[in-house]
């Protein structure tokens, strides 16, 4: 089993014993805290012989495309291992520009079912970044039904929603408050938190409770589950290197819960859809 | 030039008939699985098939959501769904998973395939992408301009459909998982309770994010003149009053762009009886320029309740002038109010006479969900699903 971390930092010696990066591309991705320009990350591969995935998962309009093409060749000269999308200009463009860099099809809350995967996997699509919104039954179905790669967030904040719109500039707005980037937002009943960040692409929801889905390690390490994520961002970076090492040198997980809480998201509970019979 | 298509939705049997009568060519509705509105009423397979036999006489078509994403255990049985669907008679789906795209293309010819907005495609590429892959319309995400849309025509000569009217998701359609996390109810498989239009709390004020409503029935002609093929209205769970004020209008519109008779009045006209009908303020969100401050709302939930719809109409006795109607909203004598039929006939009358249900005489009609009678002198065909609406309250009772 395969260890991803998304870094805070450029400093990328300082995570030990991982197997690859996943660096999101400034002004081609969303929903991080954190960005590398192309040539942070033509410098992160220089130094290091890890694998290295880019993220582009924002949503491409029209205006972008020329600008995509561009990007994507020259990614496609860096020998990455692979490309993360959400928008499928991308698939498109893949094989319209003859891409060789592999795909991670990485459409957030959508990737949920082994049909879906498989269908990507035709499409030439080697990997899948699974949903947060999957139980643990889910994500052992995927990987037994379908070929594809899958990928899997360990520990990191989950993202919930994602907005065009500049909802935090609006907010500022209309209270005459400091225009700042960053908001947090309490719900009234579940008095649960949310992250909200904001950037020229609009708004970004994080959950305000990190993911640590370290319960389900041993498992995953047992059935060989290929590819597990570790999302640095708004985690203490001493704690985050700290699990690391737990994760990579113990036998025993729970200290993880120590430095981020036990949240496990949906792995153990399935969202429901159907609230009353016929209206 | 074809004719630009009004698609209406149909919660259930009843708007399925009002809105097409009201004049829309097609109408988008769910079954009891796989719609993304697990909530509503949706239709059984029996009313399906009753549903596409009377859009089909009247020369209009049926669009059937078959748009979650999908999770494992969803699948089982789906494609026997997909056949029993298909046999009703449904003219095509509307889908966001991909698997399904391949899998009814491969398995029935003569049915389209529609791509969800809940998949928010943003671009020319995107749409080459469905193209390729045997789609045949795109409907586009709710975020993109004027400039945009025709962009995306006229590169991809793709049928493309927009929504025109109706309320509006503050993120990206698909990419939004808020109702997930606050409720547990799924947003992706038609659970989504609106946790947008919730307020939070922030050390400071609370913080809102519910968006106006959408309306573009000043642009429909811009809308006709770039290409698009086909105008959505949004709202599978709105009232029969709702869709067929909504529509009708809509119709008019549409109608008076292709006989030339479209005016800057009848537009005003048409605009003020749909903000009438709205429960929310509205705007042209992204369609003329960025979605901004001025698009959404501060203060929480702003629904506002109309109480103008009067009531529909069950039948008119000619010999003794009365229209029965089926109550909704309070009325008096003296009331200035409007009946409309699906014919686009519409007359506007003072009430000077109300019965009740046993026939006697009242001067205020008071009780929602009874039957009353009102007095009209007319020729008009008022047809099953006339409506009646107020225009203006009379200050006092005037008995005539």
């Amino acid at each position: 089993m395969k260890i991803l971390v998304k870094p805070s930092l450029s400093q990328i010696n300082e995570y030990k014993n991982i197997d690859g990066f996943i660096l999101p591309l400034k002004e081609y991705s969303t929903d991080y805290e954190s960005y590398f320009t192309i040539d942070e990350i033509i410098n992160i591969k220089t130094k290091s012989n890890k694998e290295i995935f880019v993220v582009l998962n924002r949503m491409f309009f029209n205006e972008d495309i020329d600008s995509l093409k561009q990007i994507l060749k020259k990614i496609d000269e860096l020998n990455l291992t692979g490309i993360f999308f959400y928008d499928l200009s991308i698939l498109q463009l893949k094989k319209e520009l003859n891409l060789k860099t592999d795909l991670v099809w990485n459409a957030t809350h959508m990737v949920t079912n082994y049909k879906t995967c498989n269908y990507y996997l035709e499409k030439g699509v080697k990997y899948a970044y699974l949903s947060n919104e999957i139980t643990f039954n889910e994500i052992i179905e995927i990987k037994e039904k379908s070929n594809i790669i899958p990928l899997f967030t360990l520990i990191g904040y989950p993202t919930v929603a994602n907005s065009n719109r500049y909802l935090i500039t609006n907010y500022n707005k209309m209270h005459n408050l400091k225009n700042n980037s960053k908001l947090i937002i309490e719900e009234k009943i579940t008095k649960d938190k949310y992250i909200l960040s904001e950037n020229k692409f609009g708004t970004t929801f994080k959950y305000g409770k990190v993911l640590n889905n370290s319960t389900i390690l041993h498992t995953l390490k047992e059935i060989n589950f290929p590819y597990i994520v570790l999302i640095e961002d708004f985690i203490d970076h001493n704690d985050f290197l700290k699990i690391l090492d737990i994760i990579n040198n113990k036998e025993d997980y729970t200290e993880i819960a120590k430095l981020v809480g036990n949240n496990t998201g949906f792995l153990n509970k399935e969202t429901i859809y159907k609230v009353k019979k016929n209206g | 030039m074809d004719k630009i298509e009004l698609l209406s939705p149909a919660g259930d049997l009843e708007r399925l008939k009002v809105t097409l009568l009201y004049g829309a060519d097609a109408v988008y509705l769910g079954g009891e699985k796989y719609g993304l509105r697990a909530n509503a009423v949706n239709f059984t397979i029996e009313e399906l098939k009753e549903g596409c036999i009377f859009a089909h006489k009247l020369g209009k078509k049926v669009y059937f959501t078959l748009n979650i994403v999908f999770h494992n255990n969803d699948m089982d049985g789906v494609y026997d769904y997909i056949k029993e669907v298909v046999d009703c008679g449904i003219d095509a789906f509307i889908v966001s998973d991909p698997f399904l795209i391949k899998y009814i293309k491969n398995n029935y010819k003569n049915v389209e395939v529609h791509l969800s907005t809940q998949n928010s495609t943003t671009n020319y590429k995107t749409v080459e992408y469905f193209k390729n892959e045997g789609v045949d319309r795109v409907v586009l995400a709710r975020e993109l301009s004027k400039g945009e849309i025709e962009e995306i025509i006229k590169k991809t000569n793709m049928d493309i459909e927009i929504f025109i009217h109706g309320a509006m998701c503050t993120c990206f359609s698909g990419r939004c998982a808020l109702s997930n996390y606050v409720t547990n109810r799924d947003a992706n498989r038609g659970g989504c309770s609106q946790v947008c239009r919730f307020n939070f709390k922030t050390e400071n004020e609370d913080f809102t994010m519910a968006t106006k409503d959408l309306n573009l029935a000043r642009h429909i002609k811009e809308i006709i003149e770039i290409g698009v093929k086909s105008l959505k209205v949004e709202g599978r769970m709105r009232s029969l009053y709702y869709l067929a004020t909504v529509i009708g209008s809509y119709r008019k519109i549409i109608d008076n762009y292709y006989n030339n008779t479209l005016s800057e009045a009848m537009i005003r006209k048409e605009i003020d009886i749909l903000s009438r009908v709205a429960n929310r303020e509205t705007s042209t969100q992204y369609f003329t320029k960025k979605a901004d401050y001025n698009d959404q709302y501060y203060t929480g939930r702003c629904e506002i309740s109309n109480q103008d719809y009067l009531g529909q109409v069950i039948s008119y006795d000619k010999n003794n002038k009365l229209i029965k109607i089926y109550e909704r909203n309070y009325f008096k004598l003296g009331d200035q109010v409007e009946l409309f039929t699906p014919d686009k006939d519409s007359i506007i009358f003072n009430i000077t006479k109300i019965l009740d249900d046993d026939k006697k005489e009242v001067d205020i009609a008071r009780h929602p969900d009874n039957i009353y009678y009102i007095y009209l002198d007319t020729n008009i065909n008022i047809a099953t699903y006339s409506m009646i609406r107020l225009i203006k309250k009379a200050d006092i009772i005037i008995n005539i």
